[in-house]
C-alpha cells in the first residue's frame, strides 16, 4: 500500500465538519439555515478530535493566553464536542500537568501525550508533532526530558533522524506542519521522514485549516488539522471547526489502526453501528439482494438502469410491512405541486369553524318553494248569503270562531323546553363531574345543584303553561273546523271562512325571504386565505408559501383564477347565486316565483345542495404575497426539505440531487443527510452524484452494475475502500475507482477543491 | 298602532275595499281574483315593514258587500298583527336588523 493510498483511507475514516453544531446549521448560505429551522434536531453524538493543543506558554513567542490550568482546561474541553485531544506543547512534555488534566476530565475525554518539536531539515526549521499512546506517557516523558535536557524550548531543535531515533520506539503518530501551516516541513521532509520511520502510515500532514486539509487529502495525502490553540477562552468557538470522527475511536491504538486502514478494525468499528440485515427481492425474477441497513447513511449507486430505484422500493416495502413509515422520496420538480395539491383536487374546506351556514335546509326549502293560496272572497259571499237560512246553524257559534293563533305559544313552549333541558343537563354535569368535585366542596356542589333544580322546575312550569296555550288553540281550531264542516254537510249552509289566508301567505313569503337572505349572507361571508409555509428560497427571495383564497360565487365573481371546489359548472354557480339574490330581493313582490323558476331550471340544481357547492378557490405559490412559480431547481430543493422535515426512522431518497446544483448539494443536502445519520436514522440514497455518494462517507455503499455476467450487486464502504460481490466474494472492486468512474462529478468529489471540508 | 281608513267603493257592479294609504290599495270584494288578492297581500306585507297597523272600515250601507268587507277586514286585522310580530322577530321591519 502506498502512502497516497494510506492517506486516502484517512480521509474516509475521519469526516470533517468545519463549523460548529450551531454554525453547521448556517451552512454557507442562509438558505440552509432557514430551512433547518423547521427540521427537528435531536441529540446527536458528535465526536471531534484536536491533535494540536497547547497548554503552556513555553517559548518567547507563545502568547500567555496559551497557559491554562488543568481545571479550566477541563471545563473548556467538556463544554465542547471535542472528545480527543493531544497535548503538544513546544519542545516539552509536562507529565505532571498531563496527569492533572487526566484527573480533571475523569475519562470524559481522551488525552493523548505529545510534543511539538522544532525539527531542522535541510537547514530549515519546521514543526513536527509527535503523539504517543497514553500508556507510554512515562517513558515518553523521560525521552523528551533526556532529549531536551540543557536546552530551553526556544533553543531546542532536532533533526528528523534524531527524532525517529528518540520516538519511533513509542509507535507514535507524526503530524508534520505542511505547506500553508508554518513553519512547514515540506514534501521533501515528509518523504524523508517516511523513509526513516518504521511505519510511514503514521505520518499525517497538518493543514492550516479544513480547506487545505481537503486539498491535501484530495491529492491522496493523509491530512488533519488541529486548533493550535492561541487563546483558550476562544476555544469553544474554535472547537466547532475541528474535524469530526466518522467512526468511533476508543483509544490512541484504535485510531492508529483506523489510520492504517486495518480491515478488521474498520469492520469492528462499523459493526458497532446498529444495523439490520435485509434480504430483498427487488426485481421481477427471484434474484435476492442481501444488504446491511445501517442506522446511518446507506448509498446505492451504479449506472442507470441497474435497478437502484427497485432496490429502494424493496427496502420501503420491507419496512412498511414491519409497520415502519417508509416511502421512497423522488425529487421530481412537479412533485412539489402534487404534494401541496396546487390544483386543489383533494381540497376540502370546513365552513363550520368559520361560522358559515351551509344553508342545506334553506336551499332545500327554496327549491321546493311555492305560493300559498289565499281565501276566496266568494266564500264570504256564500256565507253571508246562506247564513240566515238555518236557525240551528246560526246557533252554533263555535263554527264561526276565528282561527286562534297558537304558533307563538308553540315557539315559547319550544324555547322553555330547550332551556329546561339545558339547565337540567348542567345540574347533572355538576353532579357527575370529577373535575368539579376536585375543585369545589360537596356543600358548594350541593348548593349549585339545588339552585339549578329549582330553576329547571320553574322553566318546566312555564313551558307547561305555553304548552297548554298551544294545545288549547289547536283544540279550539280543530273543534271549530269540525263543527263548520258538519254544519255545512248537514244543513247545506256555508261556514264563515276562518281567515283571509293572509297569515299563511305572508308566512310562506317571509320564510322564502329568510331562506334566501340566509343563503346570501353565507355567500357574502369573507374567508381568510389559508397560507402554508413551503420553505425558504434563500435570504433574497424569502419564504415560499402556498396560499389558498376562497370566495363564494355570489353572482358577481368573474375572476378566472378561481375554480369551483366541487364539480359544479361555474356558469351554474353564477346563475344559482343570481337566482337566490333575485328571490331575496323580490320575496315580497308579485314576481317572486320567476326567480324560483329560474333557480329550478339551473343545470346543476340537483348537485347544488348547500353553499359549499358555490365555493371557489384559488391555490398558488406566493412570495411575499405575490404569485410565484418556483423553478424546477427550487421545487427540488423544497421537496427535499419537506421530506427531511418529516420525522421518520427511515428515509429513502431516490436521486435527491436531481435538478440541483453542486453548491446546494454540498452546502445544504449533504449536511442535512449527515444530520439525519447523526440522529441514528436510516438513510438510503440512490444517487448518481459523487458529492453525495462520496462526501457523506456512507457506512454502507451498495453498487449495482451490469457486466458480461449480467447484473451484480457489490457491497462495501469507503473506509475499507472495497466493494465485494454478493454472489462471489472473490470479486472485489476498488470503492474509490468505481465511485470515480460511475458517479457524476466523481473526479471533482475526490478532487481538487476539498469542498467537503467546508468554506472557511 | 296606526289605523288606516278604508271604505267600500263601487264602480258599476264592482265593489272594492279601498284602503286609503299611500299608495292606495284596492281589494276586490265582488269578484274572485286570487292574483289580485295576492298582490294586495304583498303590498300589505311591505306596508307592515313600516310598522303595525289596522284597517278600519268606514260606516256604510249595511248590504251584503258591507258585511263581507267588515268580516274580511276583521279577520285580516288579526292576521296583520300576527304577521307583523313574526316580521319583527326576524328583523324584517324597518329599524330592525333586516335580512336584506
Amino acid at each position: 500500500m502506498t502512502i497516497r493510498q494510506s492517506g486516502y483511507v484517512e480521509v474516509r475514516d475521519i469526516r470533517y465538519f468545519p463549523k460548529s453544531r450551531s454554525s453547521s446549521y448556517s451552512i454557507n448560505t442562509n438558505f440552509g439555515k432557514t430551512l433547518l429551522a423547521f427540521i427537528p434536531i435531536k441529540a446527536r453524538l458528535v465526536v471531534k478530535i484536536d491533535i494540536h493543543v497547547h497548554t503552556r506558554k513555553v517559548k518567547e513567542g507563545d502568547p500567555p493566553t496559551r497557559e491554562i490550568t488543568p481545571g479550566r482546561l477541563s471545563e473548556i474541553i467538556l463544554s465542547t464536542d471535542v472528545k480527543i485531544i493531544a497535548i503538544t506543547n513546544h519542545n516539552i512534555f509536562d507529565l505532571q500537568q498531563y496527569d492533572q488534566v487526566l484527573e480533571q476530565v475523569d475519562g470524559a475525554v481522551q488525552i493523548w501525550p505529545g510534543i511539538e518539536l522544532d525539527v531542522v531539515e535541510d537547514e530549515k526549521r519546521a514543526h513536527l508533532l509527535v503523539i504517543v499512546s497514553p500508556d507510554k506517557k512515562g517513558a515518553f516523558s523521560e525521552a523528551v526530558n533526556k532529549a531536551t535536557s540543557g536546552c530551553s524550548p526556544d533553543d531546542f531543535a532536532v533533526s528528523l533522524e534524531r527524532t525517529v531515533e528518540l520516538f519511533d520506539r513509542f509507535d507514535p503518530i507524526y503530524v508534520a506542519h505542511y505547506l500553508g501551516k508554518k513553519p512547514d516541513l515540506g514534501e521533501v521532509g515528509v518523504e524523508r521522514l517516511s523513509g526513516l520511520t518504521v511505519n510511514p502510515k503514521r505520518i499525517i500532514r497538518e493543514a492550516a485549516n479544513s480547506i487545505s486539509a481537503g486539498i491535501f487529502i484530495a491529492h491522496g495525502h493523509a491530512s488533519i488539522y488541529g486548533s493550535d490553540v492561541q487563546v483558550w477562552e476562544d476555544y469553544p468557538a474554535e472547537a466547532s471547526k475541528l474535524p469530526e470522527l466518522r467512526l468511533p475511536v476508543d483509544s490512541f491504538e484504535h485510531f492508529c489502526l483506523l489510520l492504517e486502514k486495518d480491515v478488521s478494525t474498520i469492520n469492528t468499528a462499523i459493526s458497532r453501528k446498529q444495523s439490520d440485515t435485509l434480504v430483498l427481492q427487488p426485481f421481477e425474477d427471484d434474484t435476492k439482494v442481501e444488504i446491511k441497513a445501517f442506522n446511518d447513511i446507506n448509498v446505492i449507486f451504479g449506472p442507470k438502469g441497474t435497478g437502484k430505484t427497485k432496490i429502494l422500493k424493496a427496502i420501503a416495502g420491507h419496512y412498511s410491512s414491519n409497520g415502519v413509515n417508509a416511502t421512497v422520496f423522488e425529487s421530481a420538480p412537479d412533485k412539489l405541486a402534487d404534494r401541496l395539491d396546487i390544483k386543489g383536487k383533494g381540497l376540502v374546506k370546513n365552513l363550520n369553524p368559520l361560522g358559515i351556514n351551509y344553508c342545506t335546509d334553506e336551499i332545500r326549502r327554496i327549491k321546493v318553494g311555492k305560493e300559498q293560496d289565499v281565501t276566496s272572497l266568494r266564500k264570504y259571499h256564500d256565507y253571508f248569503t246562506s247564513e240566515s237560512k238555518n236557525k240551528n246553524a246560526r246557533k252554533m257559534k263555535i263554527k264561526d270562531l276565528p282561527i286562534v293563533a297558537g304558533a307563538k305559544s308553540k315557539a315559547s313552549f319550544d324555547e322553555y323546553t330547550e332551556a329546561h333541558e339545558k339547565v337540567r343537563g348542567m345540574r347533572d354535569f355538576f353532579h357527575d363531574s370529577g373535575p368539579v368535585a376536585e375543585v369545589a366542596s360537596k356543600d358548594r356542589i350541593a348548593e349549585l345543584i339545588t339552585q339549578l333544580s329549582s330553576l329547571a322546575s320553574d322553566l318546566k312550569d312555564r313551558s307547561w303553561k305555553h304548552f297548554a296555550d298551544w294545545k288549547s288553540a289547536e283544540l279550539t281550531n280543530g273543534a271549530s273546523e269540525l263543527f263548520r264542516n258538519e254544519v255545512a254537510r248537514k244543513t247545506g249552509t256555508f261556514s264563515k271562512p276562518t281567515d283571509t289566508g293572509f297569515r299563511s301567505f305572508a308566512k310562506n313569503r317571509l320564510q322564502i325571504k329568510r331562506d334566501a337572505c340566509e343563503i346570501c349572507s353565507s355567500l357574502f361571508a369573507a374567508i381568510e386565505d389559508e397560507v402554508e409555509l413551503v420553505g425558504s428560497l434563500g435570504p433574497e427571495k424569502g419564504q415560499l408559501e402556498c396560499a389558498t383564497s376562497f370566495l363564494f360565487q355570489d353572482g358577481t365573481i368573474r375572476d378566472s383564477l378561481y375554480s369551483p371546489i366541487k364539480a359544479i359548472r361555474k356558469n351554474s354557480q353564477t346563475k344559482f347565486a343570481q337566482s337566490v339574490n333575485k328571490i331575496a330581493s323580490r320575496a315580497l313582490h308579485d314576481d317572486l316565483f320567476d326567480g324560483v323558476s329560474e333557480l329550478r331550471a339551473n343545470e346543476d340544481i340537483v348537485e347544488i345542495v348547500s353553499v359549499y357547492e358555490l365555493l371557489l378557490f384559488w391555490r398558488r405559490f406566493t412570495l411575499a404575497g405575490d404569485v410565484y412559480s418556483p423553478s424546477n431547481g427550487e421545487c427540488s430543493m423544497l421537496n427535499f426539505h419537506r421530506e427531511l422535515a418529516e420525522d421518520k426512522d427511515v428515509y429513502l431518497l431516490d436521486e435527491p440531487e436531481r435538478s440541483l446544483g453542486n453548491e446546494y448539494i454540498n452546502d445544504v443536502i449533504i449536511p442535512l443527510i449527515n444530520d439525519k445519520a447523526r440522529q441514528g436514522k436510516k438513510v438510503f440514497i440512490s444517487t448518481h452524484d459523487a458529492n453525495i455518494a462520496v462526501r457523506t462517507l456512507p457506512y454502507n455503499s451498495i453498487y449495482r452494475c451490469h457486466d458480461s455476467d449480467g447484473y451484480a450487486t457489490y457491497v462495501g464502504n469507503p473506509f475499507s475502500n472495497s466493494l465485494v460481490c454478493q454472489v462471489d466474494e472473490s470479486k472485489v472492486l476498488d470503492w474509490k475507482k468505481i465511485s470515480m468512474k460511475t458517479l457524476e462529478g466523481g473526479e471533482t468529489a475526490f478532487g481538487e477543491r476539498g469542498k467537503i471540508y467546508g468554506n472557511h | 298602532m296606526e289605523t288606516i281608513e278604508a271604505e267600500l267603493v263601487s264602480t258599476g257592479e264592482k265593489y272594492f275595499i279601498q284602503i286609503n294609504d299611500e299608495p292606495e290599495i284596492l281589494i276586490p270584494v265582488s269578484e274572485d281574483n286570487a292574483n289580485t288578492v295576492k298582490s294586495v297581500f304583498n303590498a300589505l306585507i311591505r306596508r307592515l315593514r313600516r310598522g303595525p297597523f289596522e284597517i278600519a272600515l268606514k260606516e256604510a250601507e249595511k248590504d251584503l258587500f258591507y258585511h263581507v268587507a267588515t268580516e274580511y277586514l276583521n279577520q285580516l286585522n288579526g292576521e296583520l298583527i300576527e304577521v307583523y310580530e313574526e316580521m319583527k322577530q326576524y328583523g324584517f321591519v324597518e329599524g330592525e336588523d333586516e335580512g336584506s
